[in-house]
């Protein structure tokens, strides 16, 4: 069947060459938690030509008789389920196969299955120094106490070592059930989801961790990055977990990778970095910053997948600019207590008043606290969600009017005095890129009545 | 050999040109589920595995395709959807007198089986014996429909660019 309309078509064959499977151990692991045909079960193949040949042995009387009484234990049983099952229709029935539902333990064990089936390190014996890096982790040491868990120590493997130098190490954590977790957090605690995680530990104090379940390894989605900051010489580092046959990945980097925020550079063009994986662990290290993964490629260079949020790294959008520098401006950047003008509205109000702090920022991207005075009902309140960020997320910047709510003050009368500093100041893309907390007198101060 | 052996055998002979056939028609992550279902069916109906599985197993991926496109773009016009289903990173834009983008575009103005039809042979070289399996036809049917669906093929590929197939020069290989 050769012909010039067959090798037109042909000829726009996307892949000419083929792609390869997921391997067999992947497939293999989905089947044994098959609810229909578990992988252990056993199998229907040898139990079939047995029936037939008894039924073969039989007279033709003893089979016309054995139909029948076949049909009526069906109609029978149907009769059951219909006056049982109400509603519900014979289709669904009939195509939807009864799935057993599964215990905690055994969700657990299946999603361990898994994250050895995405992982190859997981999957070989441990070694003597891998034994040693196990029974040195702490469950109290970071990256560690983030999660509700134990260390799955017999599967502790060696994944790679990043260019710069950083020993990596796979350790699953297997989470612990609801009483484990009320035991070692307290009650109240929510028992974490039976799914075990690998975290990436780097042991003798370089913590490190961007680990994840298997699923969310497969999707892409697990990894960390960090930097530009002087530990890292001013570098951009980070890597990503991926699944199996995933032999090296495209990043992009944005034009613009702050997007429309202040202080973050804006390239002349989107670059592209490629980068191999060892041990499942794509590690990168770049001048620039942020990077979005592209694509996975396997080891003979098809693409596996790809990701589409890269697809906006060549645009670039106006970015919003600080207010003109002025004399207060220039002394709050030597000095953030310099005096500053804050005020409140309502100046009075009742018990159910929303009263709002006020006030022109006079730098970039700083953190501000508030401490209440005058009445019985004083403490400390912070802005609330991102110090010092509107609750947009948006950047504050010089010039920038600063609201806030006062939320909880106005539950008892009288005169509040509000006395507002600035606590720290946020990494500001290249111009800042290392937050520092400071504690300057404050600025300015206002007071309000509750009557 | 027990049912373990032969499904492992079966795939390790067969998966990549399951995944190939998925990854012709669905992007990377679609068409590992799609290899996923049809070995799970394959395991689950062991015993209906023909001696010769890849037409069964390009069947059921056939419908598999089928359903997932039903499911996820129902809406979606048939006239997109060749296109949107092909991979990224294929040239678009080759030499030659009719384009890639034509020849997608008169593939997309086919029914579905005839398009399989056409694909089958073309994408998959499989024999007609061995398209009949995978569209659970007739050998003499398929026969049929290959030859009905080259034809409207080529009606449409003039109609669309005044281009008769065999005036295209030589196409360069993609560039993966």
């Amino acid at each position: 069947m050769s012909d010039n309309t067959i090798e037109l078509i042909r000829s726009v064959n996307p892949l000419p060459s083929g792609v390869p499977a997921p391997p067999l151990e992947r497939m293999l692991v989905r089947l044994e938690n098959d609810p229909v045909r578990p992988l252990a079960g056993p199998p229907r193949s040898a139990q079939r030509p047995e029936r037939e040949t008894r039924w073969r042995r039989l007279g033709p009387a003893w089979r016309i008789a054995g139909a029948i009484a076949t049909v009526a234990v069906v109609v029978a049983v149907a009769v059951v389920i219909v006056a049982g099952a109400g509603h519900r229709s014979p289709k669904t029935e009939n195509t939807v196969p009864p799935v057993k539902p599964q215990t905690w333990e055994q969700r657990l064990q299946a999603s361990r299955r898994a994250l050895i089936a995405e992982l190859a390190p997981l999957r070989r014996s441990q070694t003597a120094a891998e034994r040693a890096v196990a029974r040195a982790v702490n469950r109290h040491e970071m990256p560690f106490e983030e999660y509700y868990g134990t260390p799955d120590r017999s599967l502790v493997r060696y994944a790679t070592t990043t260019p710069w130098g950083q020993r990596l190490y796979f350790v699953p954590i297997t989470p612990w059930t609801a009483q484990g977790a009320r035991a070692h957090v307290g009650k109240g605690v929510h028992a974490p989801p039976p799914v075990e995680e690998v975290g990436v530990y780097s042991p003798h104090g370089s913590i490190a961790d961007g680990g994840g379940s298997a699923a969310r390894i497969h999707a892409g989605t697990v990894g960390i990055f960090w930097g530009p900051d002087a530990a890292t010489r001013g570098l951009m580092r980070g890597w990503e977990l991926v699944p199996d046959g995933v032999a090296k990945l495209d990043y992009v980097f944005p034009r613009q990778p702050g997007g429309a925020q202040y202080g973050y550079p804006t390239y002349p063009r989107v670059g592209h970095l490629t980068v191999a994986v060892h041990g499942n662990i794509a590690a990168v290290q770049a001048r620039r910053y942020p990077a979005e993964a592209q694509a996975w490629y396997a080891a003979d260079g098809h693409v596996l997948k790809r990701f589409p949020a890269a697809a906006g790294a060549a645009k670039v959008v106006p970015v919003k600019q600080p207010g003109p520098e002025t004399a207060q401006s220039r002394a709050a950047e030597r000095d953030p207590s310099t005096p500053n003008r804050v005020w409140v509205t309502s100046a009075v109000g009742g018990p159910t008043t929303v009263f709002k702090l006020h006030f022109r920022a006079l730098l970039n991207e700083a953190d501000y606290g508030f401490r209440f005075s005058g009445t019985s009902c004083r403490g400390d309140h912070g802005f609330p969600a991102g110090m010092g960020r509107n609750p947009s997320g948006a950047q504050l910047l010089r010039g920038q009017l600063v609201t806030d709510a006062l939320n909880g003050v106005g539950h008892c009368k009288g005169t509040y005095r509000i006395a507002v500093n600035v606590t720290g100041l946020e990494p500001l893309g290249e111009i800042r890129p290392v937050g520092r907390k400071i504690a300057a007198r404050p600025f300015g101060s206002a007071t309000f009545t509750v009557r | 050999v027990d049912a373990r052996s032969r499904f492992e055998e079966m795939y390790r002979a067969h998966a990549d040109a399951v995944a190939t056939y998925a990854r012709r028609r669905s992007d990377a992550q679609n068409a590992d589920e799609v290899v996923a279902d049809v070995f799970l069916v394959a395991w689950r109906r062991l015993e209906d595995v023909p001696k010769d599985p890849l037409p069964w197993l390009l069947g059921v991926a056939w419908r598999a395709l089928a359903n997932r496109r039903r499911t996820v773009a129902r809406e979606q016009a048939l006239q997109g959807r060749i296109r949107s289903e092909l991979p990224d990173g294929v040239v678009e834009n080759r030499a030659g007198n009719v384009s890639d983008e034509a020849v997608r575009r008169a593939l997309a103005a086919l029914g579905e089986r005839d398009r399989e039809a056409l694909l089958l042979v073309a994408w998959d070289g499989l024999t007609p014996a061995q398209g009949a399996a995978v569209l659970g036809v007739r050998p003499n049917t398929f026969s049929t429909r290959l030859s009905r669906a080259r034809r409207r093929f080529e009606r449409v590929l003039v109609t669309e660019r005044g281009t008769t197939p065999g005036t295209r020069a030589r196409t360069t290989e993609p560039s993966r």
